[in-house]
């Protein structure tokens, strides 16, 4: 579904990520670590379109997708989900979800994925009408992922969903994230601190290190990695 | 009598300051989502005023008044669109604010001296289409033209606002203003929402300088005032911040007003600095604008 061939991206001369390939298939969650700094989100804006490759390329079934305005790359069905929420603080919780479904046409469906993450966040439901930037952050975090929703992902990215939230939000967020994957179907992108759960729920995963995927395997094959233990699962 | 006197420099200032406004509304607008300070907003409304000048030459009466209103969103708001994708969207990337204001402050330069070229320096007055017709309703009266002006700038705040609030595009232009980044995610086309808002911006400054221009004369150098004026409305209110620059633009105008008639009328245009330095003084981010 999602195929990454080699892409180099830099930030004027320092480069943040060299030769990075990594691929999605459909039905999958792929989850990415890596330390602060290796490039995680950098990676994530470079599909979105939002930063361009100097070199490679990006494929998303069958299209290249690394020279398209992230309008297009949105239409096209990759959503991302950014880190830190980004959330449109003045605007309200139904408007911030609105806009989610901004490229969309299809009236009636969008009503019907409404209901469906009113459902999944039933929070939300009853703070339609607050501004987003007057919520927890747990709040706006599951705006931010209904927004993502409203978007009709084929590809759903996450930045790192769960940073800074408590034990018992960041529980709440982590079953949305398993629901959408298990039960809806959703193909997922997943960067992530929480290692350990990131890994139990991937079907694949990569890690990612100053700007170089270092390891890939399916997510139990790194649970068992020696090195992938002591660097993120603190054994 | 006294206070028949102030009600009357109340309304006239009401009057005025709709019009400061929806002047400022244009600035604040652009401000907010482009991060542009653009100092040739005041020369929108000038070509706006200009628009006026030769449709009601040709068309008197009413029809040619509110036609000139229209020409002059659609003439100027087409002047936004050439002087946005010509001037300002090739520097938004690579350039600094302070270089954007000192390309702007060219921009004004530019279109002050062609209007020179194009309208000759005299000064011109708008015909009044009422014929100098006046309300009176006591305790103050005021020409027809006047409460039209007023109506009109009202209709105008208005229908932006409903725009703003409940059209898909306006929010979508809230959205970028507040947080470009995720206005990307969410597939909004950053580049048209800059087009549509400047030009929107440019546009009220032309219907502004219609309003404008039945109140001072019009010349090739007015567009330096609307601008000043439009800054301080804007700055008072919080830059970027519509309900701000909506009661600035009243509160200049019944200042103005009051200054001008119980003060001096030389310190009429000293008194929005005045108010300027206040706010800078004890509430810099603006009336509206949030604490830092
Ligand atoms: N806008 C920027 N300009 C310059 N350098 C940047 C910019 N954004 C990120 N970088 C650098 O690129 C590298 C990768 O950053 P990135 O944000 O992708 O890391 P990350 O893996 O997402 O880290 P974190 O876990 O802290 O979110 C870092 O060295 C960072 O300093
Ligand atoms: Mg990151």
């Amino acid at each position: 579904m999602l195929n990454i061939d080699q892409i180099t991206v830099s930030y004027g001369q320092a480069p943040a990520l060299v030769d990075v390939s990594l691929r999605v298939e459909q039905g999958e969650l792929v989850t990415l670590l890596g330390s602060n700094g290796a490039g995680k989100s950098t990676l994530l804006k470079t599909i979105s379109g939002i930063l361009r490759p100097r070199s490679g390329r990006i494929a998303f079934n069958g299209r290249e997708i690394h020279n398209a305005p992230s309008h297009q790359i949105v239409q096209a069905g990759v959503v991302h989900v950014p880190e830190g929420r980004q959330v449109f603080t003045d605007l309200t919780v139904q408007e911030n979800l609105r806009m989610g479904a901004f490229t969309r046409r299809d009236h009636q469906a969008v009503e019907h994925d409404l209901e469906f993450v009113l459902k999944l966040f039933p929070r939300l439901k009853e703070r339609r009408h607050q501004l987003a930037g007057t919520m927890s952050g747990g709040e706006a975090q599951m705006v931010a992922i209904a927004r993502g929703i409203l978007s009709a992902p084929k590809l759903l990215m996450l930045d790192e969903p769960s940073l800074g939230l408590a034990p018992v939000v960041r529980a709440d967020i982590f079953d949305a994230i398993s629901q959408l994957h298990q039960q809806s179907g959703l193909t997922i992108l997943l960067v992530e601190q929480n290692a350990k759960w990131a890994l139990h729920v991937a079907t694949r995963a990569y890690v990612l290190e100053n700007g170089r995927v270092i390891m890939e395997g399916s997510g139990q094959d790194l649970i068992n990695d020696e090195n992938v233990q002591q660097a993120y699962l603190g054994y | 009598m006294e206070s028949s006197l102030l009600l009357q420099q109340i309304v006239n200032g009401i009057i005025l300051g709709s019009v400061y406004s929806l002047i400022a509304l244009g600035l604040t607008m652009i401000f907010g989502v482009m991060k542009i300070s653009n100092f040739a907003h005041g020369d929108y409304s000038m070509v706006g005023a200009y628009v006026a000048v030769f449709l009601m030459a040709w068309l008197p009466g009413w029809l040619g008044w509110v036609g000139s209103i229209l020409a002059a969103a659609a003439v100027v708001g087409v002047l936004g669109v050439v002087t946005e994708r010509l001037v300002f969207r090739p520097l938004l990337t690579r350039w600094t604010d302070i270089d954007i204001i000192m390309v702007s402050i060219g921009l004004f330069i530019l279109l002050e001296n062609l209007a020179h070229l194009v309208f000759g320096a005299t000064p011109r007055m708008l015909k009044d289409p009422f014929g100098g017709a006046v309300f009176d309703l006591g305790l103050f009266s005021t020409s027809q033209l006047r409460v039209f002006c007023l109506v009109f700038s009202c209709v105008a705040i208005a229908v932006l606002q409903l725009f703003l609030n409940r059209s898909r595009l306006g929010v979508a232009i809230r959205a970028t203003s507040q947080n470009r980044f995720a206005a990307q995610l969410m597939g909004i086309n950053i580049n048209t929402v800059y087009t549509l808002t400047f030009s929107l911006g440019a546009a009220l400054a032309g219907v502004g300088g219609v309003l404008y221009g039945t109140l001072f004369a019009i010349s090739p150098v007015m567009g330096a005032i609307p601008t000043q004026k439009a800054f301080v409305v804007t700055i008072m209110g919080g830059m970027g911040h519509m309900r701000g620059a909506i009661l600035g633009g009243f509160i200049l105008g019944v200042a103005e007003t009051l200054g001008g008639n119980y003060l001096s009328m030389a310190y009429k245009n000293a008194i929005g600095f005045m108010i300027l330095i206040l706010v800078l003084l004890l509430r810099p981010s603006g009336l509206f604008g949030r604490r830092q």
